[in-house]
């Protein structure tokens, strides 16, 4: 399991799912209020969607 | 991005999945090269069926578990068939005595009507896998293969770079997950501590995107990302289930006529959960102490007229009706008092995670 370029795609899902899942362990989402939570979800989201689209995204293997 | 033709495209025009290329498990680049067809296009679909009810996920991971990667043979799902010894003709036979036997029970308890409605998922996943099998079954057909071989030009040998060698990291991480959870588990028995569903499926985010953060430099595990999408939602929903998950499923209703028949806790998981309190005759006038909770569904209580109440209310998402005054939202708690001078005090601790609350007067209706 050698060491490889940055994989964008891995580290921005990896700290958006981090972040939501210490939110939920913390017990901190029912404090935060859905008009804020719902909007931040969907913008991490599309930005997966942007890095995971990106045409470099397909030929860095190449 | 439609893919130039490779050696492995001209012999047989296999469905396969991307092990280059890819973004996530290579099922769109896989049929988009079988299609020929960017497989933008594919993802979009996907993307597309996540977000509008999430079965998008559902059909991407059964298409990453029915179709080979490129240069195999064989999908992970026939490869563990074959570890157990489970031949395909072996499994067709067990499919069919399956799909009898639950024929036969739904019609013989609810008719066939019922059959052909509820199982609807049972359905779909059947047709797709027939149809991954159809496909797999046309592609492994021998003349065919001879004739497409016969009948392609001979072309140059194309360069195709070796497959990248397999991440052992995506089963790292999910036996951290698994090992993580269990531990969690067991620490919140042995020490007493009350974890609420939401921080398991909090700890199990948390572990997959540390394992997504180690794989941005070593290994890969992209596929991880799907399962902690399926998660996410699940998660949400469940850091809101606050209330006690007991008392099973349904709509019940309670109508105690005397302090006998009353009990002190009413529980249900899912539901509506009826407690009507005008028929109760109580044999004190001091205070009278209920707690009732439905971990996902409607709770309604109805009081007689002229009840003195002292209510606590909590809801984790959803709606809070207490006598007419509506409030809605997420982590609601609501306190009521009403005192009249005659007649014991009902004293109410409510309880819902993810629905309503709603307490009434008798005649007052709006439930």
């Amino acid at each position: 399991m050698g060491r490889h370029p940055v994989d964008l795609l891995s580290l921005i899902a990896g700290l958006l799912f981090l972040g939501v899942g210490l939110l939920l362990l913390s017990g901190g989402l029912g404090d935060l209020a859905l008009e804020w939570a719902g909007p931040a979800v969907a913008i991490g989201l599309g930005v997966l969607i942007i890095i995971a689209a990106r045409p470099s995204a397909h030929h860095e293997h190449e | 991005m439609i893919r130039p033709m490779t050696s492995q495209d001209t012999s047989g025009h296999l469905l396969r999945r991307r092990t280059d290329n890819r973004v996530i498990g290579g099922v769109a680049g896989g049929l988009g090269d079988y299609f020929n067809v960017d497989p933008l296009l594919f993802r979009i679909g996907f993307v597309g069926l996540i977000i509008f009810g999430g079965a998008g996920l559902v059909l991407y991971l059964i298409a990453w578990l029915l179709l080979p990667a490129e240069g195999q043979d064989a999908s992970m799902v026939e490869r563990f068939f074959r570890r157990l010894g489970l031949t395909p003709r072996r499994l067709g036979w067990i499919a069919v005595v399956l799909v009898a036997s639950i024929l036969l029970i739904n019609a013989t308890s609810s008719g066939m009507a019922y059959s052909m409605g509820i199982p609807g998922a049972f359905w779909a996943i059947g047709v797709i896998g027939a149809g991954v099998l159809l496909l797999r079954r046309r592609e492994a057909r021998p003349a065919a293969a001879l004739e497409a071989q016969l009948a392609a030009p001979v072309r140059a040998p194309a360069v195709k770079a070796a497959p990248r060698p397999r991440s052992p990291l995506g089963w790292y991480i999910l036996a951290a997950l698994f090992l993580s959870i269990g531990s969690f588990a067991l620490f919140s028995q042995l020490a007493g501590v009350e974890v609420e569903p939401g921080q398991f499926f909090g700890a199990a985010l948390a572990v997959i995107g540390i394992g997504l953060v180690v794989g941005a430099w070593w290994g890969r595990a992209r596929i991880l990302i799907l399962l902690a999408m399926l998660l996410l939602p699940l998660a949400v929903t469940a850091s809101f289930v606050t209330a006690p998950l007991e008392g099973g499923v349904g709509d019940v209703q309670f109508t105690p006529t005397n302090s006998a028949e009353l009990r002190g806790e009413y529980r249900l998981i899912g539901g509506r959960l009826v407690l009507d309190l005008t028929d109760l005759v109580p044999s004190t006038w001091g205070p009278i102490h209920i707690g009732a909770s439905v971990a996902l569904g409607q709770l309604v209580v109805i009081l007689p007229r002229g009840a003195s109440v002292e209510i606590r209310s909590r809801v984790g998402a959803g709606d809070t009706i207490l006598f007419g005054s509506f409030d809605t939202g997420t982590s609601l708690e609501s306190r009521y008092v009403r005192t009249h001078a005659y007649g014991p005090t009902y004293v109410l601790d409510l309880q819902s995670g993810i629905g309503e609350v709603m307490v009434e007067t008798e005649g007052a209706g709006g439930f």
